[in-house]
């Protein structure tokens, strides 16, 4: 993977097959989460949780009518948060009239970027039409940018909830388990089911970090942009 | 309406820390939604990781929530109350 770059007017990062396909498939994960049909599925061809999430109640409406609750997957709730900390009515109002909204905005810029990755369009934002040399490169404009880097927030908010990353030490030990390759290592002894869960928050980690590490890069370039 | 009458009903937002948000995209949020210079943005950014949360906004309950949906938007975690923090 290679981190954002101005070029011709244009951030550029770098990243190959396996990568992008490692991505999408978070990416549309994430946007099931949220209640979309699953990225690249035909219609009628989801499965039973995708379309359980489908038939989502908020989806579609500008302003639901009634109460709606706070969703009850924290990783959810992170990315659709509470606006009271203390004050349960008015984080239920502003709820109603914010949160269909903000699911929808949040899906619409994980499509354009699943759609970037998987190679229906130039850049992330723009239509088919790609033409770079080893078909590698992620381009985004300027323009686009802030939306890209929130959707990348976004992503690594929800990895993070599922690796149980909740104060900066959290983060911290994470990072330093991943520079040692220890992370999915701390119980010594571990059976099948156990090196299952090994496996997979070795994999989420090293997703995790390549992606906040995707994120910094583009960041760096639009904060030198910035008047 | 007194100058103090009108800062006791005034709205607030904060911005509360994560162990997620990158410091650099907290402070390019704050730059290029509120417009602070890159000093105030980063003040506020270092103000939130070390006190675990910043007052950015401050005007009516319409403004302010405006400001929290924006930042739920770009992902990091902001509430909204009357009168001070």
């Amino acid at each position: 993977m290679r981190g954002f770059q101005p070029v011709d007017g244009r951030y550029v990062a770098g990243m190959d097959g396996p990568e992008r396909e490692v991505l999408a498939t978070v990416v549309a994960d994430v946007a099931e989460l949220l209640g979309a049909d699953r990225f690249g599925a035909g219609a009628g061809s989801s499965d039973g949780a995708a379309a359980a999430e489908a038939s989502h109640p908020l989806l579609g409406l500008w302003m639901s009518p009634d109460v709606v609750p706070a969703p009850a997957d924290p990783a959810v709730r992170r990315l659709l948060p509470d606006a009271s900390e203390d004050d349960a009515e008015l984080a239920a109002e502003f709820r109603r009239l914010t949160e269909g909204d903000l699911r929808r905005l949040k899906i619409d810029r994980l499509r354009t970027f699943w759609r970037a990755l998987v190679g229906d369009a130039a850049e992330v934002g723009r239509a088919a039409g790609r033409s770079d040399d080893e078909g590698t490169d992620l381009s985004v404009r300027p323009a686009d940018a802030a939306e890209l880097a929130a959707t990348l927030t976004d992503l690594r908010l929800v990895l993070a909830d599922r690796l149980g990353v909740e104060t900066d030490e959290d983060s911290e030990a994470l990072y330093d388990a991943l520079d040692r390759h220890e992370l999915g290592q701390e119980s010594p002894d571990r059976s099948g089911r156990e090196l299952l869960q090994d496996e997979i928050r070795a994999y989420l980690g090293s997703v995790y970090a390549a992606l906040s590490w995707l994120q910094e890069s583009l960041v760096t370039v639009m904060l030198a942009d910035l008047p | 309406m007194h100058e103090d009458e009108r800062l006791a009903e005034a709205w607030i937002t904060l911005v509360w820390n994560d162990p997620v948000n990158l410091m650099s995209y907290v402070s390019y949020v704050f730059r290029s939604y509120f417009g602070y210079p890159a000093e105030q943005a980063d003040r506020l950014m270092r103000q939130v990781h070390t006190e675990g949360r910043a007052v950015v906004s401050t005007g009516n309950r319409e403004q302010m929530e405006v400001d929290v949906q924006a930042m739920h938007s770009f992902g990091l975690w902001a509430t909204m109350q009357q009168g001070g923090a």
